[in-house]
């Protein structure tokens, strides 16, 4: 399958970029198996307070991606 | 697109005056938001007047001082599709819990120099008590479930990321 990865804030200071696109030999992978492959290839991100939101909404470590699914890592919010 | 997931779109039911076209207008303005900005939203609401009350909330960067070096500016990023998403839902709270006539936000985007506002929240509703308590709701919401980032640029070009405590 093919996801969307979207960097924001501190985050894209670390990975170095907004965005890229993941292939995965798997059909579906739950967040948290996601985050472990990420922090794999980003390793200050394990180091890093952090949330995900999945198609943009707030996903919990179960939630299961699916194909074609837009993935964004998302760093404390600081609106205001 | 999730089936899980809840994406709520704009729909044509009608809807109380100030609140059509919500969801549609984008709530990011590029920059500060200007007194006039202010001003004239103000104005707007002249031929309203079942209005009694309004209150307004504005935000502005601080210059604060962290580890000695003086903040200068904030360049404010979002995640703009979630983030109008969350401001549309939270709009949408804020009117199920509120009699309120009508009600707006503004963020800023892009670069806002100290002393600069950078949020503009407007609650209007035709009796005064519901609007303190909207406003406080609004902002509280605004600063936990919109996807906005503050980068805070010292005088020295150097920088750190924002967190709201």
């Amino acid at each position: 399958m093919k996801i969307a990865l979207k960097y924001f804030g501190l985050l894209a200071d670390i990975t170095n970029k907004k965005e890229e696109f993941f292939l995965l030999e798997e059909s579906t992978i739950a967040v948290s198996l996601l985050k472990s492959k990420v922090e794999n290839t980003y390793q200050e991100l394990k180091n890093t307070n952090y949330a995900i939101a999945v198609n943009q909404a707030m996903a919990s470590l179960d939630y299961i991606v699916k194909d074609q699914d837009v993935v964004a890592f998302l760093p404390p919010f600081a609106g205001g | 697109m999730s089936d899980k997931q809840t994406n709520i779109l704009p729909v044509s039911a009608p809807s109380p005056s100030g609140r059509a076209g919500v969801g549609k207008k984008s709530s990011f303005i590029q920059g500060e938001i200007t007194s006039e900005f202010i001003g004239n939203s103000i104005a707007k609401h002249q031929s309203k007047t079942t209005i009694g009350a309004h209150n307004i909330f504005l935000g502005q960067v601080r210059a604060d001082v962290i580890e000695g070096k003086t903040v200068a500016a904030i360049e404010y990023t979002a995640y703009e599709e979630m983030a109008e998403q969350s401001f549309y839902e939270i709009r949408e709270a804020a009117f199920a819990k509120f009699d309120l006539t009508c009600l707006h936000i503004y963020h800023s985007l892009g670069l806002v120099k100290t002393g600069e506002i950078c949020l503009f929240v407007f609650v209007s509703a035709p009796r005064r008590k519901v609007v303190y308590e909207a406003l406080e709701f609004l902002v509280e919401a605004i600063k936990e479930k919109a996807p906005v980032f503050g980068k805070e640029i010292f005088e020295d070009e150097s920088y750190t990321w924002k967190k709201n405590t």
